[in-house]
């Protein structure tokens, strides 16, 4: 009875770990699959002849392989003008974003000034105002100075501070780099553009990663930015060429679900790349005892 | 310390180059341009209204906006560069606006950037007119020879009024007509529509068409105001007077109701969660109601009949109406207009159905898998027509939207339903 009793009180905590696990599992299924499947149906439908996308009851695999949506996407709009114009916006954003940002971030880091938490402040409230309320005005203001139509709206403002959002991140980041580093290179006789450099910057990888991957993401995507300020066809970038599949009478879904995932690769293959820094994380703070 | 120097020096060098960059590049991509406040077209319309009568030494530029995109937007071009090709005084520029057109178009007209030439679709006629932001065109079209004004079918040259002056010209209007299902029509043995059939026979058909899992018809695309004019009512009449109180209107609501209580029809949830046409094309509901350019002959795998939309007291039908406006700011408003006619008679020659009785006639040979409907269209083309928009019409259709017809359709008392609208619309003219 004993003996029995013991057993079957290890096998139920077996059990239990076991039911723990499989409850853990069954979780992870479902998100991953919550977060899979819209990927997979996008896939799917990219391959399927117009006729069945929108066949009732749904029709998960495709019939047969219909590589001509992917054809369509690639004729009916001037995909690779778009690839060059999204991918050269996206470049310049991303610099500007990590190292324009980096720099405004470690001023209001390291360095005591007049009214630094005044300018801080100034520099957060800009997050808070939607972009909806400040559009047309800073399209009446570009527009004065003749820059519509051009790309220049879109790559050079960033030049001139930043993004907010990155310059919050990344002051928080680099108040955890410890002074005493900072102190010792002083010692060495750096300066503080030098300090930056060699000490704050590369500290900083994959915090700088992060943003890189935000930034490229986010204006590899951008819709309505693009679209305000571009106007001739061949400025145009990818958002705004598949756009086009989506027409007011009618959605081409096949040729927009292969566009889509033809521009989805090049955002796949930064976060690959990019990935290993995300999770590397927090392992720096080199000082010793 | 030197060291240090050297380096930072290199830092900002490289900093500045990347900025020459950015510079060069965007620079030689917008020279190209012709958005820029001394852009060509400025220059041209100039020297061309100066030079009066005389051949122009330059024509005059002027951007087109459309929502046309991918394939649609191809056609156009085409059609623009044939245009062109002929053209002495005019040189037309499509502006493609793939997405958010209303937005870009209000930021470009804010930023004095607006384009010469917009299409619109009905409902933003009054607003941009109000707000002074295009052009009234019937002294600039009584000098253009090729404007046929009586050419145009009533009903669509009306949406591009705004208090008795002209500022659209209508390029398409597609009338709304009844396609039905003719196989599951004969299956079921029911008499097919005529052209002339009435609200009443349209719910008697659709019972007998209506079983497990099939529906009689699909009546979500029909806008509300369309059951009011069925019965000589209207929503606001032409001076923009609430008439939605007027017993003939409220005797078309009711009829709606009626319609939606018999049950012939899908819930409205149930039919957009399912796709609309979709539906049709399925063979899960009868008859459905749609523009008569929709492709249905060509994309279900059975035999699809036509029919004009069952009549009140009256026949009428809804017409979806786009438009072609000119913006107030365009530099040469002369050549502009002619611009626009030759520009509008090409695209009647390109869209079905064309709202003139000259391009009705084409049907036969762009689309001609619709012959066999051919008199069905005139006939709804004839009775065809848009709403009376007023210069706030997109609150007052959510308000139509919200207080009409969701409580008509929910079973709430209709006259309650219209005093309850009528409320909310005199909050919104304030």
């Amino acid at each position: 009875m004993k003996v029995s009793g013991l057993i079957s009180h290890g096998l139920s905590r077996k059990q239990k770990r076991a039911a723990r696990h499989a409850l853990l599992y069954a979780l992870l299924s479902i998100f991953s699959v919550s977060t899979v499947f819209p990927l997979l149906w996008m896939l799917s439908t990219s391959l399927k002849s117009g006729d069945i996308i929108f066949e009732i009851p749904p029709r998960l695999l495709p019939d047969g392989f219909h590589w001509e949506n992917y054809a369509r996407a690639v004729t009916e709009i001037d995909f690779l003008v778009l690839f060059r114009n999204s991918a050269f916006v996206a470049f310049l954003q991303l610099l500007s974003n990590v190292f324009v940002s980096a720099f405004v971030a470690y001023g209001f880091a390291r360095f005591q000034f007049p009214g630094r938490n005044v300018w801080f402040l100034l520099v957060l409230s800009t997050i808070m105002l939607p972009g909806e309320v400040t559009m047309i005005p800073v399209f009446i203001g570009f527009s004065e100075i003749g820059w519509i139509n051009s790309f220049k709206p879109l790559v050079i403002p960033g030049f001139f501070g930043g993004s907010p959002v990155f310059i919050f991140l990344l002051r928080q980041f680099f108040l955890s780099i410890p002074r005493e580093l900072e102190e010792s290179a002083i010692v060495d006789g750096a300066g503080s553009f030098r300090i930056f450099v060699r000490i704050y910057l590369p500290l900083s990888v994959p915090a700088l990663m992060t943003i890189g991957i935000l930034s490229f993401q986010g204006s590899w995507n951008d819709l309505l930015g693009p679209l305000i300020y571009l106007n001739d066809t061949d400025k145009f970038t990818l958002p705004l060429g598949l756009s086009m599949f989506n027409g007011v009478m009618k959605v081409e879904w096949g040729p927009l679900m292969a566009g889509s995932i033809l521009a989805l690769i090049p955002v796949l293959l930064v976060f690959l790349l990019a990935q290993k820094y995300f999770v590397a994380g927090f392992k720096l703070s080199g000082i010793k005892g | 310390m030197k060291r240090n120097a050297a380096s930072t020096s290199l830092v900002l060098l490289a900093v500045a180059l990347v900025f020459a960059l950015v510079l060069s590049a965007c620079g030689s991509k917008s020279d190209s341009g012709g958005a820029s406040p001394a852009s060509p077209s400025q220059s041209a319309a100039l020297s061309a209204s100066s030079e009066g009568s005389g051949a122009p030494a330059e024509k005059v530029k002027l951007k087109v906006a459309t929502w046309a995109g991918a394939t649609e937007l191809k056609e156009f071009e085409d059609l623009v560069a044939k245009l062109n090709a002929s053209a002495t005084d005019y040189e037309l520029e499509v502006q493609s606006i793939p997405s958010d057109y209303y937005q870009k178009l209000q930021t470009m007209i804010a930023g004095k950037q607006a384009p010469d030439f917009m299409w619109l679709s009905q409902e933003y006629i009054p607003q941009y007119a109000s707000l002074g932001a295009i052009a009234e065109l019937d002294d600039l079209l009584a000098g253009v020879g090729s404007f046929k004004e009586d050419d145009y079918f009533p009903g669509a040259l009306d949406v591009g009024k705004f208090n008795g002056k002209l500022y659209a010209l209508p390029f398409i209007a597609q009338p709304y007509v009844v396609y039905y299902n003719q196989d599951l029509f004969e299956k079921a043995g029911v008499p097919l529509p005529t052209n002339d059939w009435t609200w009443d026979q349209f719910i008697e058909t659709g019972k007998k068409l209506t079983k497990d899992g099939q529906w009689g018809a699909l009546l979500n695309n029909i806008p509300t105001a369309m059951y009011t004019w069925s019965y000589g009512g209207d929503v606001f009449d032409k001076d923009g007077n609430i008439k939605l109180d007027s017993p003939e209107s409220i005797q078309g609501l009711e009829m709606y109701q009626k319609i939606v209580q018999s049950g012939i029809a899908p819930s409205r949830a149930q039919a957009d969660s399912m796709g609309n046409g979709d539906m049709f094309k399925t063979g899960k509901v009868a008859m459905f109601i749609g523009g008569a350019g929709d492709d249905f002959e060509k994309t279900v795998k059975f035999k699809v009949g036509m029919a004009v939309p069952p009549k009140g007291t009256q026949q009428v039908t809804f017409s979806w109406i786009g438009a072609t406006v000119m913006s107030k700011s365009t530099k040469n408003p002369e050549i502009a207009a002619k611009a626009l006619v030759d520009l509008t008679n090409a695209i009647h020659q390109w869209k079905v159905v064309a709202p003139t009785k000259t391009g009705f006639d084409l049907i036969k040979t762009s689309r001609p898998e619709k012959e066999y409907a051919i008199d069905t269209i005139r006939k709804a083309s004839e009775v065809a027509r848009g709403f009376n928009n007023q210069p706030k019409e997109s609150e007052i259709d959510s308000a139509i939207w919200e207080k009409l017809t969701q409580p008509i359709e929910k079973g709430d008392d209709v006259k309650k339903a219209v005093q309850d609208t009528i409320a909310k619309f005199k909050e919104i003219t304030q």
